[in-house]
């Protein structure tokens, strides 16, 4: 088990920060009062998390969770919206954002709980709330890269597109290069997080379990079912959100709508 | 075959037009006068008001590809999506439009704007259709090409296709024997 921290060893470790704040005044570097700031918000927002994971565990009710995991999935939308250059409506990005995160996070979480992990009971929250927030801001950044380059290429390939469907080609085979293109980067950081995990750093799950006093080994194959988990979670959340992009910037007479494409600078 | 009425263009403009097999009209106007917009719209690629009736029948009454295939757009910027010419149509006869063979399998980055339209014409001709809506098809044209690409359109207006098609050149209605509509 780690040992428990007093709130002196937390102020010890908050004068890190006034050690940068510090030599920000010397440097004339400028970020000192951002660094102090962001570290306060870090402080407020764990302890409002502990707060509130802490009701949620002590409810233990399957609604609760449920809606503690609809509430991440809305967070990620939001998420989502603020990485778009040139998002296709407020509601409509977050909609797609969250919708996806919740489809493709409740497909993959939901039975990986009850069959993989076997938690008792398998909405267990001390579990499940961690897992499923690993697993949705691993794929939120697949899902914002995507819908982004989605954008980005379908305004940049607008006169094929629009040639494709002059040729009588459907608005599926019109964007299908866009598609292809969006849903391929959306998925480069799950493989790359993949392909160079463990290389440079000691994995999130991993480490908290070790720091728990886990084996290595039970710690290795959590981090690989994680990972599992968050491949599966961003294949078919950057997916399914690309197609219904894709369907939002066009209509039932298979055409291209980019006036649903609000840009913003 | 073709017709338009009270058809709303994203200038505000409200235009009405008919045109009939083997008829032919040279939309004029000065740039921005909605020449492009109205061709957009008679291709049902973008949305508004108005009716828009192919023999008679309403255009949405059509799957959107079959309307397409009968009322075809060569827009002025004609685009591609496979590497080469031949590639989007094996049937097209590019000899028609003065493109030799080497061109139809050249990559589609090195050919000039006026072979682009040439080719964009005769890819969308190959697909035969009822309707040819033209934007400013000889534009990027040299005379030469200007006076083959006006000899393929007589010939289509001739076996029946209806022809619509915008242009900034004043004598070219008169050239086609088309008439002219006015977007002013």
């Amino acid at each position: 088990m780690t040992p428990d921290l007093t709130p002196i060893d937390i102020a010890l470790a908050s004068g890190l920060l006034f050690l940068g704040a510090g030599l920000s005044l010397i440097l004339s570097l400028g970020i000192g009062r951002s660094l102090l700031l962001a570290g306060l918000r870090m402080v407020v927002q764990l302890l409002v998390l502990a707060v509130l994971l802490a009701l949620i565990f002590a409810a233990g009710n399957v609604w609760v969770t449920l809606a503690a995991m609809s509430a991440m999935a809305l967070f990620a939308g939001l998420e989502v919206l603020a990485r778009q250059d040139a998002p296709a409506g407020r509601r409509w990005t977050i909609t797609i954002g969250a919708g996806a995160m919740i489809g493709a996070g409740w497909i993959i979480v939901l039975p990986a709980l009850a069959i993989l992990i076997e938690a008792e009971p398998w909405y267990a929250p001390e579990i499940a709330l961690p897992v499923f927030g690993m697993v949705a801001g691993s794929s939120m950044t697949g899902m914002a890269l995507a819908l982004d380059t989605f954008s980005t290429t379908v305004r940049r390939d607008v006169r094929i597109v629009e040639a494709r469907l002059l040729a009588g080609h459907t608005r599926h085979q019109a964007l299908s290069g866009p598609v292809r293109q969006a849903i391929r980067t959306g998925l480069m950081p799950t493989i790359n997080a993949m392909s160079a995990i463990g290389l440079v750093t000691i994995p999130g799950m991993m480490t908290g379990q070790l720091l728990a006093g886990a084996d290595v080994m039970q710690a290795a194959k959590y981090q690989m079912m994680l990972m599992f988990l968050i491949s599966g979670t961003s294949v078919l959340g950057v997916v399914g959100a690309v197609y219904a992009m894709a369907r939002r910037l066009t209509d039932q007479r298979h055409r291209l709508r980019l006036d649903r494409l609000r840009v913003e600078r | 075959m073709l017709a338009a009425q009270d058809v709303t263009l994203a200038t505000g403009r409200v235009v009405s037009l008919r045109v009939g097999q083997g008829e032919g009209i040279v939309i004029r106007g000065r740039s921005g006068a909605g020449k492009s917009l109205l061709l957009r719209r008679l291709a049902d690629l973008d949305p508004g008001a108005g009716r828009i009736t192919l023999d008679g029948r309403c255009h949405t009454t059509l799957a959107a590809s079959d309307y397409r295939k009968h009322v075809a757009l060569v827009p002025a910027e004609p685009a591609f999506w496979h590497a080469t010419l031949a590639d989007h149509a094996s049937n097209a006869d590019f000899a028609e439009v003065d493109l030799c063979a080497t061109r139809t399998i050249a990559p589609i980055e090195t050919l000039s704007s006026g072979e682009r339209m040439r080719a964009a014409i005769a890819i969308t001709v190959a697909r035969r259709p009822k309707v040819l809506l033209l934007d400013e098809p000889t534009g990027p044209l040299d005379p030469a090409s200007t006076g083959l690409i006006e000899g393929l359109i007589l010939r289509l207006a001739t076996s029946g296709t209806a022809i619509l098609l915008t242009s900034h050149d004043p004598d070219q209605a008169r050239r086609l024997g088309f008439a002219a509509m006015d977007l002013e």
